[in-house]
């Protein structure tokens, strides 16, 4: 071979390999459906789901598993770079802003073109993907109710009456929850409580508290978790370790997921979680009972739910086909596979009215169901995590008791109402 | 003719690397240029905003100050450390005794790896309560502090792990110039009747001011880009007290999705590295040695 024809051979490779290095496809084909998920499906209750449709349907689905540390870059690479997929899990946080910018179709035309019966599905959780302009741009599957998880072994040990097994608030309020976690706790060896860790704790305790938003007014401009109702709350919460000693120090709690690890070993008896733990408890805990209960009540008793959100981006490549999927995955006959999950609870009504927990704890599964008559969530805003990024690092302060719950919110206040802005 | 041709082809095999770089870096650097003048979230069309993104920094960035001073603090205390441990280093490993490889091995294994699972074992390590670093005092009697969770002793501990991490490549460096020094220099103090201390002093340190000076602009650049371990060990926190520059403009492009005002962030760190190392350069005339 002669150096010419080799140095073009070398150019014509390198040029071609760097050509097709650019531009991975993300689109689909006519008769397939890109569907991108943090969460690896396999073996899960979804991808049995999605097979199922795929049966039904003769459409193949392309799952994009995505390691959550890295999902949100990938999923704003994908939407910037005009090749989403048919189909992708959203962060219940991003829904409104990226609405706002247009990047999300509105699912409004199909559900009128279906007739669909929008209350088959739970109300609050349905109604989240609703716009202010009207728009219907996210799809939610199911949804997390925090509930108060608790030993019950450790009540029984110590001679503590038991929380409640109905939604009542009957000897089950904010002081009968302080002064059984004041029992529960053995100084060296458990914790009565913990509250504090879920970040849902934040908008759950304030309205029931008496609180009317919650953390952000109904238009999403106004911070009012720095009002006095809701700061009270907070400060309540935070007492149980600053002034209680019963509940774990917030030095102690600086890494993910030590709170189900803490009550799977036995060292909290009771604790404020998402159904999303049933599963991690189920196969951790060997040695004890353990149950489910509302949160306890105040003005009113009620608890914050995470949804389960998709999206149909609006330059998906085939979007009649991600909106079939979608409606299969809320239907009854999809909501029962996802029901075998165990740790949400799928948006159809009669699906969620099928919860229970079998032989397996907890006793009262079916609180999760009910959960869905008792729900509230944080108004959406343009900018709820900047605004997290503000105020949640400012409270540090107060949950290692160094300075009171009103003083960190007032400070960050301005700051965060102008993050609010979007 | 026959040279042009030579030239032709060297610039023909080096011509994919060019493209790589114009491709790769070139372009996304005109790129982030041009949207720091703009309001982008990655998503929707850019809107032209002129120095606006710029001014906001200066004037209406809570976090801005913060985080640069907190860069500071991280980058003028990891610094001496890290290069001063580093020649403490390379003084013990140029002992010709049995082993030293091992310790040389040993004080590098860090520096190569992987800043994640570091950040993770060090988690541990400074956990208040069942953490090794409180342990180890709890025998001597002191009871240790929060570490990661306080505002007052988070930045000094993430400190401590960058300098355990970082200190084996200035080792390295002076070790590879301490290997260069003449020992006839040591030789010629030692009848002059210098001190050990003296040697050091006179032969030794001004032999390895090149070797500094390196190490100083490395150093510098590599410290206020630090983000891994923060990342990893305090996301910040407590209360923005190791909120760093890199993780500020991280949050905003990724988190946020001000992509413009990230890349006028990454501008601006850009300006302040470039006039420090500059700094750094000029005034190398004043303590830099070149035999």
């Amino acid at each position: 071979m002669s150096r010419r024809a080799f140095v073009a051979g070398t150019l014509g490779l390198a040029g071609g390999s760097l050509v097709s290095g650019c531009g991975g496809k993300a689109s689909s084909s006519s008769d397939e459906v890109t569907f991108l998920n943090w969460d690896t499906l396999k073996g899960t209750p979804l991808e049995k789901a999605i097979r199922a449709w795929e049966k039904k349907s003769g459409t193949k689905v392309v799952v994009q598993p995505t390691p959550t540390a890295d999902y949100d870059t990938k999923m704003r690479t994908l939407l910037a770079g005009g090749q989403p997929p048919d189909i992708m899990r959203i962060n219940d946080d991003f829904v409104r802003g990226f609405s706002a910018r247009g990047a999300l179709l509105d699912l409004n035309k199909y559900i009128r073109k279906d007739k669909l019966d929008v209350t088959a599905y739970a109300k609050e959780s349905f109604e989240f993907a609703r716009q202010p302009n009207g728009q219907h741009t996210a799809w939610v599957l199911g949804y997390q109710p925090r509930l108060m998880f608790y030993n019950v072994d450790a009540f029984k040990e110590a001679n503590v009456e038991l929380p409640p097994t109905t939604w009542t608030m009957d000897g089950w309020k904010w002081d009968d929850f302080a002064d059984r976690a004041k029992k529960l706790t053995v100084p060296g060896k458990r914790w009565g409580a913990l509250v504090y860790y879920d970040t849902g704790y934040e908008q759950t305790f304030t309205i029931n508290h008496g609180s009317p938003t919650g953390i952000f007014s109904d238009d999403g401009t106004k911070f009012t978790l720095a009002g006095s109702t809701e700061s009270e709350a907070l400060q309540w919460a935070t007492d149980l370790t600053c002034k209680e000693k019963a509940q774990p120090p917030w030095s102690q709690l600086q890494q993910d997921g030590i709170d189900n690890q803490l009550f799977a070993q036995g060292k909290v008896a009771m604790y404020f979680a998402t159904f999303g733990a049933v599963p991690y408890l189920r196969s951790t805990i060997k040695d004890f009972t353990w149950d489910v209960a509302p949160p306890p009540g105040d003005v009113q008793q009620r608890t914050e739910s995470s949804v389960i959100v998709f999206t149909i981006p609006k330059a998906a490549k085939n979007p009649d086909k991600a909106w079939e999927l979608l409606k299969f995955l809320a239907s009854e006959e999809g909501g029962k596979i996802l029901l075998e999950g165990g740790q949400f609870t799928p948006i159809n009504n009669a699906v969620a009215a099928q919860l229970g927990a079998g032989d397996k704890s907890p006793a009262h599964l079916n609180l999760f169901g009910v959960a869905a008559k008792h729900l509230t969530a944080p108004n959406q805003t343009k900018n709820t995590l900047g605004a997290r990024d503000l105020y949640r690092p400012a409270l540090d302060d107060a949950y290692n008791c160094e300075k009171p719950v009103r003083d960190v919110l007032t400070g960050v206040k301005a700051q965060v109402e102008k993050a609010l802005q979007g | 003719m026959a040279r042009r041709r030579t030239n032709l082809t060297g610039w023909l095999f080096i011509s994919p690397i060019v493209v790589g770089v114009v491709a790769f870096q070139f372009f996304p650097i005109l790129v982030s240029m041009a949207a720091s003048l703009t309001k982008w979230d990655g998503i929707s069309p850019p809107e032209f905003v002129g120095l606006s993104n710029f001014t906001d920094i200066f004037t209406d960035d809570p976090l801005f100050y913060t985080t640069l001073w907190n860069t500071t603090y991280f980058t003028l205390a990891s610094i001496p450390l890290t290069v001063g441990i580093g020649f403490l280093l390379a003084v013990l490993c140029a002992q010709r005794v049995r082993g030293v490889s091992f310790f040389r091995t040993a004080f590098f294994a860090p520096y190569v790896t992987n800043v994640v699972a570091i950040g993770f074992v060090w988690f541990w390590f400074f956990h208040p309560s069942d953490g090794v670093v409180n342990g180890l005092l709890q025998q001597v009697g002191i009871h240790g502090p929060e570490w990661l969770s306080s505002s007052t002793w988070a930045m000094p501990a993430v400190i401590l792990v960058s300098v355990w991490q970082g200190v084996g490549y200035p080792m390295i460096i002076l070790l590879a110039g301490l290997q260069g020094i003449p020992e006839m220099l040591y030789e010629s103090a030692k009848i002059d009747g210098a001190s050990s201390f003296a040697r050091v002093r006179y032969v030794t340190l001004p032999l390895l001011t090149p070797h500094f000076l390196f190490l100083l602009i490395t150093q510098f650049i590599s410290s206020f880009q630090v983000f891994g371990l923060i990342y990893v060990m305090t996301k910040g926190g407590p209360g923005h007290s190791t909120s760093v520059y890199i993780y500020n403009l991280y949050e905003n492009a990724f988190a946020y999705g001000k992509m413009g005002y990230a890349c006028a962030l990454a501008w601006i760190l850009f300006a302040v590295i470039a006039s420090v190392t500059y700094a750094q350069w000029k005034l190398q005339n004043r303590w830099v040695f070149y035999a």
